[in-house]
């Protein structure tokens, strides 16, 4: 049945952020319990092969680097909490664990986002990201010819890395088009440093490698029958508006179509928890309000790295330090060296700024939610398409919640994470200001989980378990 | 799918069952990785993976008896039994 783990500190996500708030807790004395959905630690960015099931090569990865105060559960989902966060719900197999801790952090992540344009659901359009992770992962992408379309720095690091792994790229489709005040931006790029140069060694790779990269266009729309069989892409204006084609459409053959738009902060244990979110306005999203030391409105709870505003892998591992260090604080009263917080304060500052120009360069324009066609579907759980939306929005829907219970829509399986960007932008219009409408409810349990699950969630609980939205799973 | 695309990976293989079938795969993969490259003679699922991280759940297929298993994020194992055809959704 359930088990019940006492502990300093849980940590939820093992990526750069919770891996270093992990490092500062355990190197002053704490407990810690740190779990992650993937079977090994690493996080998105710096992802791990997957074990091949050969016990000597498997203890040499990060999970070994972590300390005999670590307590690591791979595999294993956070899939709410109870009594704010006195009780973290972790789900294995059906099987789940109570985690009482002193102290929270949650450093869960960002997931990508898309754009719906017609064929977007056919087997072979994916993320970017998922082919990073079947890269990084299983050491393999199996699909032939891709067309990496979207906005951001992300395309040309997913392009170079899928060119290097034998996987012929026949574009990189990029909406935003260089412009004059993007010059004023030029030094905070720089102030990236190392990863600025990352961008211009993918830059250079993929020039050598003769790829097309074709500025200020778009995907018209996704062809194949059964999977992907081949693009139509052409160009966009200023505010990624399709602009008439006058015969320049073209048609790219692929079996591989990655879509990738930049992230949004994943809130939802956050949300759960009871923190309060505020609108962020250059995500086009929500994220936890927090103290300079990241800490959320919910006492002992921190919230660090890009489920707090997607800032990247360097912003997040230097956030979850001053978390860690904030966490350390608190439990035993020992604080940080001065010189040392304010090395790590500077450099989060100056990274800050490289992130803001980024995100300023590749800043999503509204034309975009023009992509989809009345049948294209919006919510890829539930089947809903943008005509069935917009009527609910001609009906009255002001709201993520209204327009979910008028269609469905953020209600499957998925619990409206992959929809939810695309819904609000299509409510909040030209302005694509998150600010306008509220953030989505969110109820226990944040992720499916059997009714075993559920159930053991009553054990010995003198309240009702929360009841689910999604009555239909 | 033919050997370039499975090179890198490494030659150790694991044996699972696909929809009934067994099939030889590269060690170390994803599940999700091992439908791809084995869905030249299986049948074409409506959705494959889209999210690769374990959000959108639209690669779930019961494993081992287990339904709604996201096999993006689940590795492979020896004998593992993945069936497709179904309830995959039904958790």
């Amino acid at each position: 049945m359930r088990e019940t783990v006492d502990t300093d500190v849980l940590i939820v996500g093992a990526g750069p952020a919770g891996l270093n708030a992990v490092r500062e807790a355990a190197d002053s004395g704490l407990d810690v319990v740190v779990v992650d959905e993937n079977v090994v630690p690493g996080g998105q960015i710096t992802r791990q092969r997957l074990p091949t099931g050969d016990p000597a090569g498997e203890r040499d990865g990060l999970e070994s680097k972590l300390g005999a105060a670590v307590r690591y559960m791979g595999a294993t989902t956070c899939i709410g909490f109870r009594r704010g966060r006195e009780e973290a719900l972790l789900a294995k197999d059906g099987e789940v664990t109570v985690v009482h801790a002193r102290a929270v952090v949650l450093a869960v992540g960002a997931l990508e986002r898309t754009r719906p344009l017609p064929g977007w659901t056919l087997p072979g359009v994916m993320t970017a990201g998922a082919a990073q992770t079947m890269l990084k992962g299983s050491g393999l992408v199996p699909f032939r010819r891709a067309v990496v379309a979207g906005s951001g720095p992300l395309l040309l690091a997913a392009a170079t890395q899928l060119l290097r792994a034998g996987v012929k790229v026949q574009a990189v489709v990029e909406a935003s088009r260089p412009r004059v005040g993007h010059v004023r931006e030029v030094p905070r790029l720089l102030g990236g440093g190392s990863v600025f140069v990352d961008g211009l060694r993918y830059l250079a790779t993929i020039g050598l490698r003769g790829v097309p990269v074709f500025t200020g266009w778009g995907v018209r729309r996704v062809i194949g029958t059964s999977s992907v069989e081949g693009v139509e892409i052409g160009p966009l204006d200023r505010n990624w508006m399709p602009r008439a084609t006058n015969g320049s459409a073209r048609i790219l053959d692929c079996d591989l179509v990655l879509l990738s738009f930049g992230f949004t902060s994943s809130t939802d244990l956050a949300a759960v928890i009871g923190a309060r979110l505020e609108p962020d306005e250059a995500q086009r999203s929500w994220r936890p309000w927090r103290s300079e030391s990241f800490e959320t409105s919910e006492p002992g709870v921190w919230a660090v790295g890009d489920c707090a505003g997607v800032e990247g892998a360097q912003v997040s591992a230097l956030e979850g330090t001053v978390a860690g260090l904030a966490v350390v604080e608190r439990l035993t009263g020992r604080a940080a060296p001065r010189a040392r917080s304010g090395r790590v304060q500077r450099r989060l500052r100056r990274l800050r700024a490289f992130e803001r120009a980024v995100a300023s360069v590749w800043k999503t324009q509204s034309g975009s939610t023009s992509w989809a066609a009345d049948d294209t579907t919006i919510c890829r759980c539930e089947g809903t398409t943008l005509s069935d939306l917009e009527a609910a929005i001609r009906d009255g829907a002001t709201s993520l919640h209204s327009l979910k219970l008028g269609t469905r829509a953020g209600m499957g399986r998925c619990q409206g994470r992959t929809c939810t960007p695309l819904l609000s932008d299509l409510l909040t219009g030209k302005d694509l200001a998150p600010k306008t409408i509220a953030p989505p409810s969110i109820r226990f349990p944040v992720r499916p989980a059997s009714a075993g699950a559920i159930a053991q969630y009553a054990v010995g609980d003198d309240t009702a378990p929360p009841r689910r939205e999604d009555s239909s799973s | 799918m033919s050997s370039p695309l499975t090179e890198s990976v490494g030659a150790k293989q694991v044996e699972i069952v696909i929809d009934g079938a067994e099939r030889l795969v590269p060690a170390g993969v994803s599940v999700a990785v091992a439908l791809l490259l084995a869905r030249a003679d299986a049948t074409a699922p409506s959705r494959t993976v889209f999210c690769g991280m374990g959000s959108c759940y639209e690669c779930v297929a019961v494993v081992n008896g287990v339904p709604g298993v996201r096999t993006c994020i689940t590795p492979v194992a020896d004998h593992m039994r993945v069936d497709t055809r179904g309830t995959g959704n039904d958790a």
